[in-house]
């Protein structure tokens, strides 16, 4: 159980996050999946623990979500939600409004994709949808990145003096 | 060089090399204890139960003190306080008292048959003529 947390619970995070848009209730939603499945002290048999873990995550957030019966818009500002390579923090800002800019769905596929590891099929089971809506998504998701980000690319480059 | 933001693919390496951060350490609550089932909390019990009377047979075996309580002696009387106090009331001192305590609660002497004399009585005889 522990290993699972340590080598799923950074995606699983930034999968909560990506539903929530909060980092502190995807965190406490994150320790409660887990929590349960330490007091149940033995997971069902389940064909891919991957899959299984982000659809209780999900299942958790959205339990919570009907609670509430509110939301929040991902905030992107706030906290860093990834280990930028060479530590490029300005890289890792850009990064995070692109995907704060995604739509719900978009980003939840993405992240479901990019960071969880996991297929497409994979992907739609946890989100309860088809597994070609979820490869459109993805792409529509990679162009807007891929806009988001090039155009943060220019901006940086002519606020540098020497550019 | 080719840009990242080229193709799907490239973007898709360059989006993997950003780590998702790890959560916060998983707090894990305190193991609760295992609830005994009756049979084991019965074995445990009777095994203190026979450890303990191990023990004290054990002791009593191996301490002489133990092992023999020695009886008062037939016949005695216990000195009392009062006996004392008034032997001492009696006698000329306290040594003399003393003295006379050892005879006067000494338990009666067993008589012996007729014609035969205990070999303590005959040594103890003093032989005043000498």
């Amino acid at each position: 159980m522990e290993a699972w947390y340590h080598q799923h619970g950074a995606a699983l995070l930034l999968f909560g996050i990506a539903l929530t848009g909060d980092p502190g209730r995807s965190q406490d939603a994150l320790h409660q999946v887990f929590l349960r499945l330490l007091d149940q002290r033995r997971v069902e048999p389940v064909a891919d623990i991957r899959t299984y873990l982000f659809t209780a995550l999900r299942n958790s957030i959205l339990n919570e979500v009907k609670r509430r019966s509110r939301d929040v818009p991902m905030d992107a500002e706030e906290t860093a939600l990834f280990e930028s390579p060479n530590r490029d923090y300005v890289e890792e800002l850009s990064l995070r409004r692109a995907l704060a800019k995604l739509p719900d769905d978009q980003r939840q596929v993405t992240v479901l994709h990019i960071w969880g590891g996991l297929t497409f099929a994979q992907t739609a089971e946890v989100l309860g949808i088809n597994a070609n809506t979820a490869a459109a998504r993805y792409r529509y998701a990679l162009t807007k990145l891929r806009e988001s980000l090039s155009a943060r690319r220019e901006e940086d480059v002519h606020a540098r003096p020497d550019g | 060089m080719h840009d990242p933001m080229d193709d799907d693919h490239q973007l898709e390496l360059y989006l993997k090399r950003f780590r998702p951060l790890p959560p916060e350490p998983l707090l894990l609550p305190l193991p609760l204890p295992q609830r005994e089932g009756p049979w084991s909390v019965f074995a445990l019990r009777a095994g203190a139960v026979a450890w303990a009377v191990a023990t004290t047979v054990l002791v009593l075996l191996l301490i002489p003190q133990f092992r023999h309580v020695p009886a008062t002696p037939v016949g005695a009387e216990p000195i009392t306080a009062g006996k004392a106090n008034a032997m001492l009331v009696h006698a000329a001192s306290w040594k003399e008292m003393i003295d006379d305590a050892g005879f006067a609660f000494r338990p009666p002497v067993k008589r012996m048959e007729p014609g035969r004399q205990s070999a303590l009585e005959f040594l103890s005889q003093e032989e005043l003529s000498k």
